[in-house]
């Protein structure tokens, strides 16, 4: 339904420049509606601009030209700070910050001061043992880390969740979890995801994006 | 030391530059370009501190110190090539870290407000903080790349620019440190620093020397936990845009 939409990105460009001091052209008049409801997956090719679109959406990088709007609003005129609490983002390669497990799943809280109230849930969430609060995050498997880094997002009560193939590195039953804990979750969700039966299971809407533009609507 | 011995002290630049030829190192120019400038800079410094000291003038003093936090300014900033004004942060760094110690010695009454005092001491602190400013944004640079992602889950999570580098930023003022740290624990069993050797081969008592260097040593630390600190403060904010994004 048109003005309900999450996000909205209109003739979004997105250029990075070369090492030859060229630039190169990441997202290339990109123009996308991403409704409120549900996850929406973004399907295509490595290098189509998948992952550059979510770190646009939490304001690590903003487009080179063009416009993102918000639940209506211009995303550049929002505090990115205050935007980033609201929309979590989970990355592809789960980058675990120094100390234990439990500094981690706290992180996001202690930043404003709080803290978490039951940490050893939140593992138990993502279907690891609450007796692994103590280890040292790096010392993790990489499967490990990704459940740690998603809960690490989650601790935070976010209001939108945008998932760089987090299930990838996963074995099947951890992933199929991680899957329905997302899916319990209900919250909006932008997935970028390779996994098709993945993406048939998990969304309500899918873009499949290729050479940085929306090549089409799929049928969820 | 008489004028022949000090020409004699070339032999050590020629065993210098015999090594580098026989090696072929390559270093016979640079060596050659460093002997002459130290030669000609010690010269000229010496003649300027002779009137300096002659005349006792507060303004001769003041525009001494001017110029040696002025050329350690540019000297440590090269370091920082890439950081958008970046000589006015270190300025600022060295300054703060001369104003911290001298202002120090002098309120306590540690050394008399005299030049000879001022301007010896000074060249010491200023020479240290342009080491440690050289060192911090060596550092800071290089673990700001190297964990990039750090960085980011920590904007990602909604942290400001400074609380997403806090930790990136205690691992370089505390790298810049290091050889503050090790010196003055090694001082004295390692090396006999230089102002002690000066004083003793002048003449002065060891106890007295040794006297003079505690200060010394004590306020070099401080200087140099004063300008990282305050340098790192300063130039954290230039790795990220207003909309806390990493752009460097």
């Amino acid at each position: 339904m048109p003005g309900n939409e999450l996000f909205q990105l209109t003739d979004v460009w997105l250029e990075r420049p070369r090492e030859d001091g060229t630039m190169q052209p990441v997202l290339r008049g990109l123009s996308l509606a991403i409704p409120g409801d549900g996850i929406t997956c973004l399907i295509g090719p490595s290098g189509s601009g998948k992952s550059t679109i979510l770190r646009l959406l939490n304001r690590l990088d903003d487009p080179t030209r063009g416009q993102i709007a918000f639940r209506g609003q211009e995303l550049r005129s929002l505090d990115p700070m205050r935007v980033r609490r609201q929309v979590a983002m989970v990355l592809q390669t789960p980058v675990m910050l120094p100390g234990t497990v439990r500094d981690n799943l706290e992180a996001g809280l202690r930043i404003h001061g709080q803290s978490l109230s039951d940490p050893g849930a939140w593992l138990e969430r993502v279907e690891l043992s609450p007796d692994m609060l103590n280890k040292k995050a790096r010392d993790l498997s990489g499967g490990e880390k990704q459940r740690v880094a998603l809960a690490r997002s989650l601790a935070t009560q976010p209001e939108v969740l945008l998932l760089d193939e987090v299930t990838a590195s996963l074995d099947a039953a951890s992933g199929a979890a991680v899957e329905q804990l997302v899916l319990n979750l209900k919250l909006p969700a932008i997935w970028v995801s390779h996994n098709m039966e993945q993406v048939r299971r998990v969304a309500a809407h899918v873009f499949r994006l290729e050479a940085g533009r929306i090549q089409e609507e799929v049928r969820a | 030391m008489t004028p022949m011995s000090l020409i004699f002290t070339v032999a050590f630049v020629v065993v210098v530059a015999f090594i580098s030829m026989w090696q072929k190192l390559d270093l016979e120019r640079d060596l050659l370009i460093g002997s002459v400038r130290a030669a000609v800079q010690l010269i000229v410094v010496g003649y300027v501190l002779f009137w300096v000291f002659k005349v006792e003038s507060w303004l001769a003093m003041i525009a001494m110190v001017a110029v040696m936090v002025i050329v350690a300014t540019q000297n440590a900033a090269k370091r920082g090539r890439g950081l958008p004004s970046i000589h006015w942060h270190v300025l600022v760094a060295i300054v703060a870290s001369e104003v911290a110690t001298m202002g120090l010695m002098l309120a306590l009454r540690i050394i008399p407000p005299t030049p000879r005092y001022v301007i010896s001491i000074s060249g010491m602190v200023i020479g240290s903080a342009m080491v440690v400013a050289g060192l911090l944004l060596n550092r800071l640079q290089s673990e700001m790349a190297s964990r990039r992602g750090e960085v980011e889950v920590w904007l990602a999570l909604g942290a400001s620019p400074r609380q997403a580098a806090g930790d990136v930023l205690k691992s370089a003022v505390k790298a810049s440190m290091i050889p503050s740290v090790d010196a003055l624990k090694t001082v004295g069993l390692v090396q006999l620093p230089g102002m002690m050797t000066g004083q003793i081969l002048a003449g002065a008592s060891p106890i007295q020397a040794v006297h003079y260097q505690i200060l010394i040593m004590y306020s070099l630390a401080a200087s140099a936990a004063v300008c990282s600190i305050t340098l790192g403060r300063l130039s954290l904010p230039l790795f990220f845009n207003r909309d806390a994004q990493l752009v460097r």
